[in-house]
């Protein structure tokens, strides 16, 4: 284990060396800002980023060989893969149980239910039966739509 | 698997072969006259080529001391378990 952090911290080391190097000619001011960019300056600057480059790979992969460890070891455990969701389905539909409340409310009910059934039955027996003479003399109880000239 | 060779210690071998490069640049690309004075970019380039590749010599070394030193130890734990139960099989 102690390998892997010995070698991160020296890639972390060389990554700022490389990344000095990167910008010394405008640090030392051997590298003008306007002019173009002399021998020095170029090597200076390709130089310092391959050394920053190859110094950051460097310490992600210790980072991966000190993480690989620490799990070999126990000390981290593997993050599980991500398993797809279960599809969701429905539970089938209950018919809902009684409870006490309902219960009263249907206690409550059954009476006025029953009365309003009884009801429409009776009605829809007086309109199948014929109409007498006394109905037949009576206005119908909806008024229809008057006429234009009705009512002047 | 475990890698006999780990791959951290290739970019450790490449920066040192960056910083060795670094110590010879200012005499290849010419814009260090031999037998003049150093000038600033030649003294920054030597010092950072010298930082890059004791620092890459020092992650080499120090790595394998350490793997060495932890495969040392490592094996006397196995040795030690083994003889304290010679019937079962001690664990790697």
């Amino acid at each position: 284990m102690g390998k892997h952090i010995w070698g991160a911290v020296m890639s972390l080391l060389i990554l700022f060396a490389g990344l000095w190097l990167m910008q010394s000619p405008f640090a030392f001011g051997y590298q003008t800002g306007g002019a173009s960019w002399a021998d020095s300056t170029k090597n200076d600057f390709w130089l310092g980023l391959a050394i920053a480059l190859v110094s950051l790979v460097g310490v992600v992969l210790f980072t991966m060989s000190l993480v690989e460890e620490l799990r070999v070891l126990g000390v981290m455990r593997r993050r599980p893969a991500p398993q797809p969701a279960p599809p969701v389905v429905p539970p089938p539909y209950t018919m809902p149980q009684p409870t006490s409340q309902t219960a009263d409310l249907e206690r409550v009910l059954l009476p006025v239910v029953t009365a309003l059934l009884a009801d429409m039955a009776e009605r829809r027996g007086m309109q199948s039966q014929p109409p007498s003479d006394n109905q037949r003399s009576t206005p119908p109880a909806t008024p229809y739509p008057r006429s234009e000239g009705e009512g002047r | 698997m475990k890698r006999a060779f780990p791959a951290g210690i290739v970019t450790l071998i490449l920066t040192l072969l960056c910083g060795l490069w670094l110590t010879y640049a200012p005499f290849a690309w010419g814009y260090q006259p031999v037998g003049q004075s150093w000038t600033l970019a030649t003294r920054n380039d030597l010092v950072v080529a010298i930082l890059v590749v004791g620092l890459s010599l020092a992650g080499i070394v120090g790595y394998l001391l350490t793997a060495l030193r932890e495969g040392v130890a490592a094996a006397r734990q196995h040795r030690l378990a083994e003889e304290s139960s010679p019937g079962q099989p001690a664990r790697p």
